[in-house]
């Protein structure tokens, strides 16, 4: 009873919130040096009121600036600068892209490697094979030219080292990674089932790329573009390759991509994570790319 | 890193220079104006406008009270800092390469090029860091170069030596006090691009278009570290706060169609300063660089090029982390 007794002369009409009635925010200090505010309020959406518990820890950072600098800060601007507002104009000032800057110790020896690396990844997944000994170089190239003169002598001993005694060239090449030697093999057949990336091959058609490791995207909006996409999947790991398909004359996205990783499980990753990821107010839909039927 | 680029000039970049304190930044580039920018968010404060032509050094006394250019129209400016006012102006006969202050900022070196005629020739000037003062016109010490210009020049510790770099790759010291020429030690084989000294000036680094970088002892002009690049160096600097140093150089746009490079390298490149390594690159301009400047505190450093831009940069904490294993092991 005091209490309603003592609160009409102390609140006049313009502290009257309209929250109807609410206690005022109770402020309560904690022993830590927190504070802790309870307030009340309706919430606009659902209608109902809401209990809000705040914990608020105030921490003061002081800078020491040198008071040259802070000086220096304040100056009005000249020359051609003059009358301009205060903060970077971005006709002088623009930020730049990233650049890694990585200190290693011998830095030319780990350069010289990774650069050594791919191009003997790349001869392999070529699949050139030498006719002679078996090797991954050209014919011409062969050390052993001289000395193994046969095509078929060299067949057998390639065939008969992972395997023991089958001298006849077709069961080999049907088991073994290599084509078989004898017969002709055109070129969009050749370097059929080897694993990785197929595609550095110059006479490989689309149907010989190997799309294990590709996801096909689709009902992505129209504005999207190539770079947007690459963004979201490559979190998931390298992105060997990425096609967004485009409309030839408005250049606006059909609404479908391809996007290959070079390990497939980052594949894996990406299409379970991704399937059904809400991308530009649309929704995507995930999946391994399905070879066309030939 | 993000670097952030600065685009005021139109021209190749000659000269960076950060203030005392490392707040501004003064760009100096082919075109005729000097621009002037806060480093910290590369904001720009203001131009110096009134040179007639491509200026080829800045100075900046240490309160950054006046500001000093040296230009190719054969004048020396100094400027008010804060206003961006031309104060007093020298002439010479032939353009002015570099300009350089003292420790004590009483004394101005000047170099003047060699052509038409006049010798290449080292002033120096007395100074005063007063906006109002009259600057005495006459020089107190004039060098007459020897039969290969001056390139660059400076001052060493305690205003004891005038250090000058040669177009021959030579490297000589005078008094500081008398002019008096003491020693030439050939240092490079070919023309000396830059000339840098460390914090407390008793050493300092030397770049050269025979693609090496050397630092040498202010006294007696040791050779005391090589650092070999494969481009020619426009600029070399030593990093304060870790044992680094930054050169950067690249291919000339006119050697492009002379050499089988398949790129310029134009890159700062970083070495350590001791152990004489390559540890790192930094890409960004798409030519040579022109000249580098590393922050007063080490924090940063800014990179001007051919290109026209300068990238001001702020270094990473895996920039201050980095450390040979020696250095780990070394006791607190």
């Amino acid at each position: 009873m005091p209490d309603i007794a003592a609160k009409p002369p102390t609140s006049n009409w313009a502290d009257d919130d309209d929250d109807n009635g609410f206690p005022a925010p109770l402020v309560t200090v904690n022993p830590d040096g927190t504070k802790t505010v309870i307030s009340y309020r309706v919430n606009p959406e659902s209608g109902k009121k809401v209990k809000v518990t705040q914990k608020i820890k105030v921490s003061v950072v002081k800078e020491r600036v040198n008071p040259d600098i802070a000086e220096r800060k304040r100056w009005a601007k000249f020359g051609h600068e003059r009358g301009s507002r205060p903060g970077p104009d971005v006709a002088t000032t623009s930020v730049g892209e990233n650049v890694p800057l990585k200190l290693v110790i011998g830095w030319k020896e780990s350069k010289e490697e990774e650069v050594k690396v791919p191009s003997k990844e790349s001869a392999k997944s070529k699949g050139i094979t030498c006719r002679t000994c078996g090797g991954d170089h050209f014919t011409s190239r062969c050390p052993y030219k001289d000395r193994l003169p046969s095509a078929d002598v060299a067949a057998e001993s390639a065939a008969s080292s992972p395997r023991t005694g089958t001298p006849e060239p077709a069961s080999a090449g049907a088991a073994g990674a290599r084509p078989i030697k004898s017969a002709y093999v055109p070129p969009h057949l050749r370097n059929r089932g080897a694993a990785g990336a197929g595609d550095g091959d110059k006479m490989g058609t689309y149907r010989d790329r190997d799309d294990s490791t590709t996801l096909r995207v689709s009902n992505i909006g129209e504005d999207a573009e190539e770079r947007d996409l690459g963004l979201l999947f490559e979190r998931f790991g390298r992105i060997q390759r990425l096609y967004l398909a485009k409309d030839r004359n408005t250049g606006s996205s059909k609404g479908y991509a391809f996007i290959s990783y070079y390990n497939l499980e980052d594949a894996k990753n990406a299409c379970a994570r991704l399937d059904g990821f809400g991308f530009q107010n649309l929704i995507l839909r995930v999946e391994f790319a399905q070879r066309k039927a030939v | 890193m993000r670097p952030i680029l600065l685009k005021g000039h139109e021209r190749p970049l000659t000269q960076l220079k950060y203030n005392k304190e490392g707040d501004l930044l003064f760009t100096t580039a082919r075109d005729k104006v000097v621009n002037v920018y806060y480093s910290h968010n590369g904001e720009r404060l203001g131009t110096y406008v009134g040179h007639q032509g491509a200026l080829w050094d800045v100075e900046v006394d240490p309160t950054s009270t006046i500001l000093i250019t040296g230009a190719a129209d054969n004048s020396i400016k100094l400027w008010e800092v804060r206003t961006g006012r031309c104060i007093h102006t020298w002439d010479f006969p032939t353009a002015v390469k570099v300009v350089k202050l003292n420790e004590d900022a009483n004394m101005l070196l000047a170099v003047t090029e060699e052509r038409m005629g006049n010798l290449g020739t080292l002033y120096v000037f007395p100074f005063v860091i007063d906006t109002s003062a009259k600057h005495a016109e006459e020089p107190i010490i004039k060098i007459v170069s020897p039969d290969s210009k001056f390139t660059k020049a400076g001052w060493s510790y305690l205003n004891k030596y005038i250090i000058a770099g040669h177009a021959d790759g030579s490297v000589s010291q005078y008094d500081g006090k008398t002019g008096e020429f003491l020693k030439n030690v050939a240092v490079h084989d070919k023309e000396i691009t830059d000339l840098q000294f460390a914090p407390d000036r008793t050493y300092f680094i030397t770049a050269s278009k025979d693609k090496t970088a050397r630092i040498l002892d202010t006294k007696n002009l040791k050779i005391m570290k090589t650092y070999v690049a494969d481009a020619p160096l426009n600029t070399a600097a030593i990093t304060p706060k870790k044992d680094y140093v930054i050169l950067g150089g690249g291919q000339e746009a006119r050697d492009v169609t002379t050499t089988g490079s398949r790129q310029g390298k134009f890159e700062a490149r970083f070495y350590h300063k001791i152990f004489e390594d390559e540890i790192g690159r930094l890409k960004g301009h798409f030519g040579p660089l022109n000249h580098i400047a590393v922050h007063p505190d080490g924090t940063g450093f800014a990179s001007g090029g051919e290109d026209g831009y300068v990238r001001l940069h702020h270094f990473d904490k895996s920039y201050f982390d980095f450390l040979y294993d020696v250095e780990r092991i070394r006791p607190e």
